[in-house]
């Protein structure tokens, strides 16, 4: 939580996740769809494929008073330095699994840098949401095994796809309303168990 | 352009002369090229007279002097000596 | 406005009076958080957050690969383009970015910088103070502005 020079209040929230898993995605998902928010500029670093190299960013003022700040971060596997400094000063971390079994090595080591970054604070002071996406896909995994998994067992989740944008909202709600909750009675809103 | 060992050359020379200070060469973009003082000092000193070159260079034009040859100024220490040049500006204390 | 505030705006404002060529200033923390930017002329559309954003996590990732590579701390950042430069320079828990045409005394730049930026490092460590971010001590206003926020969601 910081504020800026005009007294807003600004929350960061980052979507995290391995390679491909929907990140991008369901961020664009949000700002072209999500209404009653107040959204900013679209920024993404990305190549030419829409890629993203280094991060997407767009600002959400839920009201006049209050912004959240919206990053993705890059999930290939050489981009870990980008996403350590994306993650500096976060308060809210949606964690994009990608349900093809395939990918599930790659959830797994995507949530160990994640917990290798912010440590025993995740779930506590910085609010996690899990997001099971590509939920569509014939062979999908099933939700307990990947949440089992993950070590995600009491997590926040939600089955997804980012495609067409089911669960999407709800779990971007989910997340900032966590993250409100936790400032506004910070004793007894940790919920999720990250360990 | 002129070549490193020229460059040098006459950088040597000059700081040869009796009662230089210093000599810095420094490209139009107040970065410094050659120098035989030290870098903070040769960074300070390109940006600042370049950056007064510049609004020299202004006020000989607006006045139709058709150009400026050289700048000198003088200082209780001695003088600082100014020579602008198409892509370059050679600076020497004197004094 | 209280007195940082202000005190960022004209650390700026005289950065950008300091040299010809400079179109604008942002000072933003290293969360990637525009904190405060001035334009030289009141029409500039550029979408700052998004600028400060990408500026703040330039610089932080420039210094990443500079722990990496062990050659000390990073002062400036500088991109040059066919039209224009952006610079920038760490200012304690903040970075300053200037952006300015392509014909610009990147020397004199360079000094202003390092000078402002010092001076932001100060204001920056005092504005940080002052607006703590820790949950434990909110004040009502900051209470009832997270409630009507969370009011916000639930209509959603």
């Amino acid at each position: 939580m910081k504020k800026d020079t005009q007294g807003r209040i600004h929350f960061k929230i980052v979507f995290w996740g391995p390679s491909l898993s929907g990140k991008t995605t369901a961020l664009r998902w949000i700002y072209d769809n999500v209404e009653g928010l107040n959204k900013g500029g679209f920024t993404s670093v990305a190549d030419h494929t829409g890629r993203t190299l280094f991060f997407d960013y767009t600002p959400m003022q839920a009201t006049a008073q209050v912004v959240f700040d919206v990053y993705t971060v890059a999930g290939q596997r050489r981009h870990r330095g980008q996403r350590k400094v994306i993650l500096t000063g976060v308060d809210g971390i949606i964690f994009v699994a990608d349900s093809s079994p395939d990918q599930m090595e790659a959830n797994i080591e995507s949530m160990a840098e994640l917990r290798s970054f912010v440590g025993e604070e995740l779930g506590h002071s910085i609010s996690l949401v899990v997001m099971l996406n590509k939920q569509d896909l014939p062979n999908a995994m099933e939700k307990t095994v990947m949440l089992a998994k993950l070590g995600l067992g009491n997590a926040p989740n939600f089955t997804t796809c980012a495609l067409t944008g089911e669960n999407v909202k709800r779990t971007f709600r989910q997340v900032t309303r966590d993250i409100l909750m936790y400032h506004l009675y910070p004793k007894t809103s940790a919920k999720a168990s990250a360990s | 352009m002129i070549g490193g060992k020229a460059l040098k050359d006459s950088l040597k020379r000059l700081g040869a002369h009796e009662g230089v200070r210093g000599v810095i060469i420094t490209n139009m973009e107040g970065l410094p090229i050659s120098s035989n003082l030290n870098a903070e000092t040769t960074e300070v000193i390109s940006a600042l007279v370049t950056s007064l070159v510049g609004k020299a260079k202004r006020v000989v034009d607006e006045l139709g002097e058709g150009g400026m040859n050289f700048l000198t100024i003088s200082t209780p220490k001695g003088e600082v000596m100014v020579a602008p040049e198409e892509d370059y500006i050679l600076i020497v204390l004197r004094g | 406005m209280s007195i940082t505030v202000r005190q960022f705006d004209e650390i700026l404002s005289d950065v950008i009076k300091s040299e010809p060529g400079i179109k604008k200033t942002i000072l933003v923390d290293r969360t990637g958080l525009t904190i405060a930017h001035v334009s030289k002329f009141s029409y500039y559309p550029v979408d700052v957050d998004g600028i400060g954003a990408i500026a703040s996590a330039v610089f932080c990732a420039s210094e990443e690969q500079g722990k990496s590579l062990d050659v000390g701390d990073l002062t400036i950042v500088t991109s040059e383009f066919g039209d224009g430069k952006i610079f920038a320079a760490g200012a304690g828990k903040g970075v300053l970015c200037v952006i300015t045409d392509k014909e610009v005394n990147i020397g004199m730049i360079r000094l202003t910088m390092m000078k402002a930026a010092a001076e932001l490092a100060k204001v920056l460590d005092e504005f940080m103070a002052e607006k703590p971010a820790v949950a434990a001590g909110k004040t009502d206003a900051e209470r009832e502005e997270l409630r009507a926020a969370l009011g916000e969601l639930e209509k959603g």
